[in-house]
């Protein structure tokens, strides 16, 4: 296992590279290996897929194209050598069998499951992840600057948590001695807990394709963070053949009891609280008023997360009754089923829920720039399947707008909670038959819509696109000013001082326009159940405005009385476009949060200012230093 | 289960009375007090133990001494030729560092000597009530800088809560735990590397409200701590004030107090005194859970973060280098001793980690701010304030009822948790069985004075369960706090120093009191003008120094 010994190089070799790289890992945790009763399913193989020529070689560390595993640990002063996953040796057994007491396999099992998640990841979005980039000085002005590889620490903490460190660029893992005895071990490592790697990972992932969503604006805005971190980790779980094979076959083809599968982070949560799990999706009645009655971020996450692992239940029994009316058998009936039943079940149970994580992460694309809530990820859920998939035999969008109904997650600004009534609007339908035309977006300067492999060269583009987009936008239209103003009006956005001004929007150094911002500029290309290709641009454009805790104060300084000091906080609105690529160009769809919405503003301003159960007390200037952490230190 | 050791412990207390006799009091048969009670309720005055005549009458006083980030008050009742004192604390914030780079912070021992010279002369050396409201220096630490005036001191009897009786399990192990955790912090803050970091000045600076960690360190090896009959050393432990006030006193005379307890105060007992917090309550305190919002655990910190924090100790600490096998959390095989930018004191056993290229990778991380040495001290400053805000929690927190429409409210400096659990039990009005009860919400109604929570802080004070329920039209307010004493206490994560006055809560409490609020660093003019329509007389001590009262006093006419 000697990391300096000169292994063969792979790149070297005559024969051709195999199709995956194997490595075991812990299916869930090592407490589940430890358990009579999980020991059968405890273990996994992960399958990656082998580098493209293109991509970085997998080094040690592992160190590749997306992640660098960096395993020093300060706290106990100490550096653990890195595994070489190339060495023959590991090659020839799937890597390091699964050990807590081993640092190197620690390094392994996080390196395998954050790479699960990115494949995860980048078969729904069609286009490969990135990471949150720096906003750096350059030589041209500000500009965007590509984080190519995040920071993978696996004992960077002592202490019962772990986080995705915006702005590190890192995931932190810790471990720590715990007090119970029914954690089973005396060191717990969050690196060794796949839902933790998979949730970590996952806010990194949604973190570098929508920035805005970590600020905390409104009660769901960080709630979503969490949610959208556990659905990865929950539905990862169900890719895991054997133990949902092993679950289906106890449980009579039910999955709808709280089991290891629907709970996350169980170790982590015997070795802290000495409960079962962190977090339980399963057994829990719908509540519609609970998220009501929900304030804290992960509590309310919770109820997003339920509500997606309804549907799912929903959708996996559609696809289950026949199977069971043929093999004669009740659900849950408490008998144990024979082999070929429970495999065909297990079949339809994973394949249910790759199909609904794909829906889930591709809805990312169809939601706005800031400020997200969960009924706006129905709305992207529905409208994005609806793309892909035209004709939906199995009811998944209607399983899931009920599933959400019945948890109370509404979308108020619909006629109805039935799914066509669920899609975003068109541009026609949003505009009043207007239509607004992108088919010059190309004219002056060609955008690179060229697919490209290398994640450097994905970068670059999309930063170029992004700056040749701008002049396209702000150009005014001098034959018909009536365009820009549509334009304005459809993203929710000011170019200009409207004639009733809002001063609180700050002016651009060029006369006379208003700052505006292009958030990011990305293709995407999927393939749909049939065949179907869609091909498109998605562009995200924002605006910012100065908020005051006082709405007097605020008033004022819109209207231009007062001259805007230091804001309070950041009140933001834009608009995502979504461009079909396909033949002429065309405006799709326009997912908008106007900046002059004061109803907005004022929930933002409530929320921030925390007379809305956010604090007890006279508290105003807390600044919670990570936001993504598993649990919050201090007080 | 928490009401019905609340009960027990009442009819101890109401039996105790009458075996002690105060000193200044005439003899007297002191049948529990009902005062206010049998006013209060005159169906009840059919009652086995019918109200004596003794009505509450004379003055009741309260002062201030001024010129201190500590809390050091003085009740007085007087009638007649009787007086009955009672002091609430006495202690004044560390000064840790130079006295040029805190002024203010370092003229505190001064005041606070002045101050007990003061108290020791119109007491006459004898103090009828002693009230430890929770272990902390800053309200603790005259014991130790002024001793020596101390050292003839009388005391009549003693009262704690319930968290600092040594006979009672759950109080013990939340204090030895919190007894580890400190001393764990202690060895880490002793240690030179990490000393400059954000995080362990934050830490350094919570752990002067315990005597700073030499005074930790000498209580947790049995050096200092134990008072030596009637002195203290100067380097004592808050631990070690409550133990000299225990002998000072005699155990007989001391009572820890518990939640829902009514107790008498004052000549002849005159007066009640309801004990609101601290909490106890064991589901609540084994309630682990942190996510159920207003259920959130009170006062215990978790149990594998003080185990971390010591583990860290053994290895960061200040007597380093005791290496152990179980501080580590693998075999020795794989271990490779690495110093980061705080590893100073760190000399493992192991190989040292070759030129890696990963350890160069991490060497060269850019930008540097993405290294992550310091990073775990952050879950070493989160125990530290954790600790701190439980035994800000543990405060004795009592509502000193004058008239059966006036209370005096002393909260200590009870945070969220503590405030929280106030309207978990109800406070009886007379020393009746199953006799009538009043809740938090009345007494607060009654409020017409608060000695504001911990210098006020942001989170000391409750809004909406708390300040806002104080609705009488003369509320006034004291607030033992020097700004410029608080802002003297700056370190990287807190450069302008302690907000105290916390600004939005001074506001609001300037609202609620017509501006009626008087402050250790009060402008005695202003003072003076701002109480002139108070229920209250305001008077002030003898100058320290120009437009400085030593102390300032607020007297209500009965």
């Amino acid at each position: 296992m000697s990391t300096s010994a000169k292994a063969p190089s792979i790149m070297d070799s005559a024969y051709p590279a195999p199709a995956v790289r194997r490595l075991r890992v812990y299916a869930f945790d090592p407490q589940s290996a430890n358990t009579l009763g999980s020991v059968g399913y405890a273990y996994a193989t992960i399958s990656l897929p082998w580098e493209e020529p293109w991509e970085d070689k997998l080094q040690v560390g592992p160190v590749n194209d997306y992640f660098e595993v960096v395993d020093i640990d300060p706290a106990s002063g100490q550096f653990y050598d890195p595994i070489d996953l190339n060495d023959p040796h590991l090659l020839a057994q799937d890597g390091l069998t699964p050990s807590e007491g081993s640092p190197q396999f620690h390094q392994q099992m996080v390196f395998a499951v954050a790479m699960k998640v990115i494949g995860l990841f980048e078969r729904a979005l069609g286009r490969k992840v990135t990471w949150r980039p720096h906003w750096q000085k350059g030589k041209r002005g500000w500009t965007y600057v590509a984080v190519k590889k995040l920071r993978i620490y696996p004992h960077a903490l002592r202490e019962a948590n772990a986080y995705y460190s915006r702005d590190k660029r890192a995931l932190l893992f810790g471990y720590f001695r715990s007090a119970n005895a029914s954690a089973g071990a005396s060191w717990i490592f969050t690196a060794l807990s796949h839902d933790i790697i998979a949730h970590e990972t996952a806010h990194a992932v949604l973190d570098g394709l929508h920035r805005r969503y970590a600020e905390a604006t409104s009660i769901d805005s960080l709630a979503f963070h969490e949610a959208f971190a556990d659905i990865v980790a929950l539905f990862s779980h169900f890719t895991l053949k054997e133990a949902v094979y092993s679950h289906i076959q106890e449980l009579g083809g039910s999955l709808d009891r709280a089991t290891l599968l629907s709970g996350l982070a169980s170790q982590f949560a015997a070795g802290t609280t000495g409960r079962a799990s962190l977090r339980q999706y399963v057994g829990s009645e719908p509540d519609p008023d609970l998220l009501a009655r929900t304030t804290e971020c992960h509590d309310r996450g919770a109820i997003l997360v339920a509500a997606v692992f309804d549907a799912y239940l929903t959708i996996y029994k559609r696809r289950t009754d026949d199977l069971l009316r043929i093999g004669g058998i009740t659900r849950g009936g408490g008998k144990r089923l024979d082999g070929d039943l429970t495999e065909r079940l297990t079949r339809e149970a994973t394949k249910t829920a790759d199909h609904v994580l794909r829906m889930c992460i591709r809805a990312l694309d169809y939601m706005p720039p800031v400020d997200v809530r969960f009924s706006e990820f129905l709305r992207g859920i529905i409208t994005a399947d609806n793309d892909l998939v035209p004709n939906d035999a199995l009811n998944y969008r209607t399983a899931f707008a009920e599933a959400f109904r019945r948890r109370g997650i509404l979308a108020s600004d619909c006629l109805s909670m039935s799914p066509e009534n669920l899609l975003w609007e068109s541009v026609e339908q949003l505009l009043g038959g207007r239509d607004l035309s992108v088919s010059d977006i190309d004219d002056n300067h060609r955008l690179d819509l060229v697919p490209h492999y290398r994640r450097e060269d994905i970068i670059e583009a999309s930063e170029k696109n992004r700056q040749k987009i701008w002049p396209w936008l702000i150009k005014r239209n001098e034959k018909d000013p009536a365009e820009d103003h549509a334009w304005g009006d459809a993203l929710g956005i000011y170019f200009v001082q409207p004639k009733h001004p809002l001063r609180s929007i700050s002016a651009a150094r060029i006369g006379g326009f208003l700052k505006v911002e292009i958030h990011s500029v990305r293709t995407t290309r999927r393939s749909g159940p049939d065949g179907q290709d869609v091909r498109q641009l998605v562009i995200e454009i924002t605006q910012r405005r100065q908020g005051y805790f006082d709405p007097e104060q605020q008033k004022m300084i819109d209207v231009g009385k007062k001259s805007p000091g230091k804001a309070d906080f950041v009140f933001r609105g834009g608009a995502t476009l979504i461009i079909d690529l396909r033949g002429k160009y065309r405006l799709r769809y326009v997912i908008r949060k106007r900046i002059n919405d004061d109803e907005r503003l004022q929930e933002q301003r409530e929320f921030l200012t925390g007379s809305n159960g956010f604090g007890f007390t006279y508290t105003g200037d807390q600044v919670v230093r990570e936001p993504f952490a598993m649990t919050h230190r201090g007080l | 289960m928490a009401r019905k050791m609340a009960k027990t412990t009442k009819r101890r207390q109401a039996r105790k009375p009458a075996a002690k006799t105060p000193r200044k009091a005439p003899a007297r048969k002191m049948a529990p007090s009902k005062s206010k009670a049998a006013d209060k309720k005159p169906a009840k005055a059919a009652a086995p133990e019918k109200a004596s005549t003794i009505a509450a009458e004379g003055t009741v006083s309260i002062r201030m001494y001024r010129g201190l980030l500590g809390d050091f008050f003085l009740v007085k009742h007087k009638a007649g030729d009787g007086i009955f004192t009672m002091l609430i604390d006495c202690g004044v914030l560390q000064c840790i560092g130079s006295a040029q780079s805190k002024p203010s912070t370092s003229r505190g021992k001064d005041r606070i000597k002045a101050g007990v010279a003061d108290l020791m002369h119109c007491s006459t050396g004898r103090i009828d009530l002693v009230v430890a409201t929770h272990e902390h220096y800053d309200h603790l630490s005259g014991f130790i800088l002024a001793n020596d005036a101390f050292k003839s001191l009388k005391i009549g009897k003693v009262w704690m809560a319930w968290t600092e009786d040594r006979a009672d399990t759950l109080a013990n192990g939340y204090r030895s735990k919190k007894n580890k955790a400190l001393t764990a912090l202690a060895a880490l803050s002793q240690s030179s590397s990490l000393a400059s970091s954000d995080a362990m000045q934050t830490v350094s600076n919570l752990l002067q409200f315990y005597g700073g960690p030499g005074a930790i360190q000498n209580g947790a090896m049995g050096v200092a701590g134990k008072a030596a009959g009637a002195e203290l050393p100067g380097n004592a432990s808050c631990e070690a004030v409550l133990d000299w006030l225990r002998n000072k006193a005699g155990a007989a005379n001391v009572s820890f107090l518990k939640p829902g307890q009514a107790l008498h105060w004052g000549i002849n007992g005159a007066f009640r005194a309801y004990v609101l917090g601290p909490p106890r309550d064991d589901a609540k305190l084994r309630q682990l859970d942190p996510s159920q919002g207003e259920q959130r655990e009170v006062y215990l910190a978790r149990g594998e973060d003080v185990e971390t924090a010591s583990g860290l100790a053994a290895i960061h600490g200040d007597r380093a280098g005791d290496e152990r096998l179980e501080d580590q959390p693998f075999a020795r095989l794989y271990w490779r001793s690495y110093k980061g930018l705080h590893g100073g004191n760190i000399e493992l056993k192991g190989a040292k980690p070759a030129d890696h290229p990963i350890v160069k990778l991490y060497e060269t991380t850019k930008p540097s701010s993405a290294r992550i040495d310091g990073e775990w001290l952050d879950s070493i400053e989160g125990l530290a304030l954790k600790i701190d805000g439980d035994v800000n929690n543990t405060s004795l927190a009592l509502a000193l009822e004058v008239t059966e429409t006036r209370v005096l409210l002393f909260p200590a400096d009870a945070q969220v948790g503590n405030w929280l659990s106030w309207k978990d039990q109800t406070y009886p009005v007379d020393d009746t069985k199953d006799g009538p009860r009043v809740t938090i919400d009345t007494l607060l109604a009654r409020t017409i004075f608060y000695k504001v929570g911990h210098h006020a802080s942001h989170n000391a004070t409750l809004r909406e369960r708390g300040l806002e329920l104080m609705t009488d039209p003369d509320l006034c307010a004291m607030i033992p706090v020097v700004e410029k004493t608080a802002q003297e206490q700056k370190t990287k994560n807190v450069p302008k120093g302690w907000a105290m006055p916390y600004s939005e809560l001074y506001k609001r409490l300037k609202e609620r009191t017509s501006g009626r609020i008087l402050r250790g660093d009060g402008d005695a003019d202003e003072e003076a003008r701002l109480f002139q329509k108070s229920v209250f007389n305001l008077e002030h001590g003898p100058l320290v120094s120009a437009k400085d009262p030593l102390w300032v006093e607020l007297t209500l006419e009965l």
